[in-house]
């Protein structure tokens, strides 16, 4: 009854059902543990330096200071770090003017790609808790003193925050906020799971020790938030999620722009991917090694293939098109013009995509109770539905093929 | 780092399948329901064909108009459609859809049959096709004739069209590849009892189809100033046996003083009354042979008469004649008078001038009469001449009849070879003027065969010459 391409797609549709069921059990599992918001003091407010690298950000670098300066978090307790990574714009004059806040150390070195000044600023730090903070984002005021309850468990290692758009305003910015959205729902779920595998740049904060025992970020295909997760995940630290620590990041405002942003985080995967290959399938790394990384690959290329198929389809329509044009010149026929339900697909692909489409909007809803406290629908997960899925595939195919053929991609 | 957990992944996966499930049961479901659609479909259309078979065999002949009347099955094409949607959705392996489609194919044989007696006795400008196609191969031709008979359905109500899969399993579509000789080449098209093989262009089926839509219950009725032009230009249309046929000869009177002029006597004829007796029986012999009605009208010939330049009251004349046959030849169905068309006074012979003028006189007296239509046949030899100067008789007829109300669209008789070749004799059979011709240097039957095999401007592949019409229509 099937040929191989529907054997082939039904097997990516139960893989995707099965996963998002997974997560939404997952979460429905955990959700007890989710802790009600508190901004009481922790039982100690730990010593935390916060680096801000930066590289030609005069136009942000002074809100996000502005921000950190903001934090309720005792003074005394904070550091920051600025460290502009050889600049060639006014970022250095930008910073300057909060030379003198004791609070903050401006650091200024050649330039050598984010990884570096992040280093360059942990070699320096003697905190208990060493963050960064990305010059493009902004953290809310109670963000470091709920993540620094998280630290109360001894064996958490570094806790990941929710990151938000700051002032979504273009239908692509729009589209990446309820991706973003989705991103709370799944970056709970991992926790639960104990298997986050990125510490993004804005405001993950790692105990000190995670440096000195696991050695300093790698420069890891211009993924550095990635693959010190992994290395975590690999020596077997905790990485726990704080939804409740709202960060605020500037999106990417155009197609190209986050193309190339997007680009460099899918090829980063790809390649951190191969590099901790051995992390795959091995029982002994828990959920992460036998679910989370193999479900990500799994799902980046069923986009690919996905994408082939859907090429193949619109190939075999014009094709069909062609061939009728050939036969009878160009014409409207009346039969495409009158719908009849008879001919409304109601194949099981089709019903199983919209369950998916159900299911994804499901989980950006828990996202969004998560963040905001109001499940509510909105226009941007109609974007999301709408570009991602067309927008996804440019990204992720263009990742694995230059993967596979062992490209660079560049930072910016 | 949390530890797998195989209950968990065990009781997602059941989850999953129970989900996965559901939409396999939701969408059966549906293609239970479109099963269901196409079998009551299919029930009504028998119980339609039973009913009009059982009225038909209680009628008699007088009673076409209710038979035509409760006529049915347009539906036949949407089932079929309906069906193709089923096979590609289930599989052509699908026994249901394979029971449907067998029960399909009994009932387009029926509304076939039914239609084929119904046509004998009433007329009713339908033309049957059958379609014979193959799942088994990639045939992309049946895929293009596929969307050329869909074409031709939707744009010619009067054409049915049965398709059949020529792998069916079904006894009684087997009996109709043996009774039709279908053989392995697809597509295969029959139609009006011919077999054609491969693909069928559209202005193929076009060429054979509407002119049997149209000319269902038309007579047509050939006007030919001498005793030769009608076969010269229209001998293939004529041979063809598609519609009763008259031609009316108009200058076959003898002169009442026997005369001797030079084409006579080049023709191998002693006096003008040898001449026409002689003439008279080769055009008697050449137009009962394929069935035509002859009418031959006296008036003198161009070369007999003693005033030929005076032509107001002859025109006038015949004027009157071909007015008054409108209503003589017949009384019911469409009539179809076909005249020479004209080439300047230059080329075209007096005779046939006045003949033309006086057709085209009828014409604008009769435009509006529902009854009647009028062409203007491609008028050979002289055609052949007026196409050497490069000019195109449609634009020109159109200029020449600017102000007239009227305007002209070119029909073109496609023939085949076996019908071009029955034209060449019927050409032979004008003994005497082919002689006259070949005396003054010119081979009549070969250069309007070879005119008629140039002049088709459509690549027909089953065609191998054309003769023209052009039809009269108010602007």
């Amino acid at each position: 009854m099937f040929g191989f391409e529907e054997i082939i797609t039904h097997i990516l549709l139960f893989t995707s059902l099965y996963t998002e069921v997974f997560l939404l059990v997952t979460f429905f599992e955990g959700k007890k543990h989710i802790l009600k918001i508190d901004d009481s003091d922790p039982a100690r407010y730990l010593t935390t330096t916060i680096i801000v690298p930066c590289f030609n950000e005069e136009k942000t670098v002074a809100g996000t200071i502005m921000s950190l300066l903001s934090l309720n978090y005792p003074k005394d307790k904070l550091s920051i770090f600025i460290i502009d990574d050889g600049s060639t714009d006014g970022t250095l004059s930008a910073v300057r003017q909060f030379n003198d806040n004791p609070s903050i150390k401006i650091f200024s070195k050649e330039n050598g790609g984010k990884y570096t000044a992040l280093n360059f600023g942990i070699a320096r730090a003697s905190s208990e808790l060493i963050g960064c903070l990305d010059a493009d984002s902004f953290v809310d005021a109670n963000a470091l003193k709920r993540i620094v309850r998280r630290f109360e468990n001894p064996k958490t290692m570094a806790v990941v925050p929710t990151i938000k758009i700051h002032e979504p305003k273009s239908a692509i910015q729009l589209m990446q906020k309820a991706e973003y959205t989705l991103s709370v729902f799944i970056r709970k779920t991992f926790s639960f799971l104990g298997s986050v595998y990125i510490t993004p740049g804005p405001f993950s904060i790692f105990r000190k020790s995670v440096f000195d025992t696991l050695g300093p970020y790698k420069h890891a295909h211009n993924t550095e938030d990635l693959e010190i997760a992994l290395r975590m995940q690999s020596n077997g630290l905790a990485i726990d999620n704080a939804h409740d620590a709202y960060v605020h990041t500037v999106a990417p405002r155009t197609v190209y722009t986050l193309l190339k942003q997007r680009f460099r985080w899918s090829q980063g995967f790809f390649e951190n991917a191969l590099d901790y290959r051995f992390l795959f399938f091995n029982r002994s790394y828990g959920n992460l090694s036998s679910f989370v990384l193999p479900i990500a690959i799994i799902s980046l290329l069923s986009v690919i293939y996905f994408v082939i198929q859907t090429l193949f389809h619109i190939f075999s329509i014009i094709s069909n098109k062609i061939t009728e044009v050939s036969a009878v010149g160009l014409t409207i026929t009346t039969n495409t013009l009158t719908p009849n339900w008879f001919f409304i697909s109601t194949g099981s692909m089709t019903i199983l995509g919209i369950m998916l489409v159900c299911f994804t909007i499901t989980l950006i809803l828990i996202g969004k109770w998560l963040s905001e406290k109001r499940p509510t629908f909105s226009r941007d997960m109609i974007y999301f539905i709408v570009f991602y899925g067309l927008l996804s595939p440019i990204w992720i195919t263009k990742a694995a093929y230059n993967t596979l053929l062992s490209r660079k991609t560049s930072w910016r | 780092m949390r530890a797998f957990d195989f209950k968990k992944y065990a009781f997602v996966f059941v989850i999953t399948a129970a989900i996965f499930g559901t939409a396999f049961f939701i969408s059966n479901y549906f293609n239970g329901l479109r099963i269901e659609e196409v079998r009551s479909v299919e029930n009504k259309i028998s119980v339609d064909i039973l009913s009009v078979e059982t009225q038909f065999a209680l009628l008699a002949e007088s009673s076409c108009e209710e038979a035509k009347g409760s006529f049915l099955s347009q539906e036949m094409g949407t089932l079929g459609e309906k069906l193709a949607y089923m096979e590609q959705r289930l599989g052509v392996d699908n026994s249901e859809v394979v029971q449907l489609k067998k029960h399909y194919s009994l009932l387009q044989i029926k509304d076939f049959l039914l239609n084929k007696r119904l046509m004998e006795k009433c007329k009713l400008g339908r033309v049957p096709i059958l379609y014979f196609y193959t799942n088994e191969e990639n045939c992309v031709d049946c895929e293009k004739q596929g969307y050329v008979l869909t074409y031709m359905r939707e744009n010619y109500p009067g054409l049915r069209v049965y398709s059949f899969d020529y792998n069916i399993n079904l006894p009684a579509v087997k009996t109709l590849i043996a009774m039709y000789k279908i053989g392995n080449v697809f597509p295969a098209l029959v139609v009006d009892g011919k077999t054609f093989n491969g693909f069928q262009n559209l202005e193929t089926i076009k060429t054979i189809v509407v002119p049997k839509l149209e000319g269902a219950d038309i007579t047509y009725v050939v006007l030919s100033p001498h005793l030769d032009d009608a076969i010269l230009s229209l001998g293939g249309f004529l041979a063809t046996h598609e519609y009763p046929s008259t031609v009316i000869t108009f200058f076959t009177k003898k002169p009442s003083n026997s005369t001797s002029t030079e084409w006579d006597k080049s023709s191998g004829f002693i006096n003008s009354n040898d001449a026409i007796s002689l003439r008279l029986e080769e055009n008697r012999q050449a137009l009962n042979g394929i069935g035509v009605k002859i009418i031959n009208l006296q008036y003198e010939d161009f070369q007999y008469r003693a005033k030929p330049d005076d032509t107001t009251a002859l025109q006038n004349k015949i004027t009157q004649d071909i007015a008054k046959l409108i209503p003589s030849i017949k009384s019911s169905g469409q009539l179809a008078i076909v005249g020479p068309a004209f080439y300047g006074n230059e080329i075209t012979n007096p005779d046939h001038v006045i003949i033309h003028k006086a057709f085209m006189d009828v014409v604008k007296q009769n435009l509006n009469n529902p009854d009647v239509q009028f062409f203007l046949y491609e008028d050979l030899p002289y055609a052949i001449k007026f196409e050497h100067d490069g000019e195109n008789l449609k634009d020109y007829l159109n200029q020449t009849y600017e102000d007239s109300g009227i305007e002209f669209e070119e029909k073109q008789i496609a023939l085949e070879e076996n019908i071009l070749t029955k034209k060449e004799g019927l050409i032979s059979a004008y003994k005497s003027q082919v002689k006259a011709f070949k005396a003054v240097g010119e081979d009549l039957l070969g250069s309007i065969i070879k005119f008629d095999k140039a002049r088709c401007t459509n690549n027909y592949s089953i065609f191998s010459g054309c003769e023209v019409f052009y039809k009269v229509v108010p602007n």
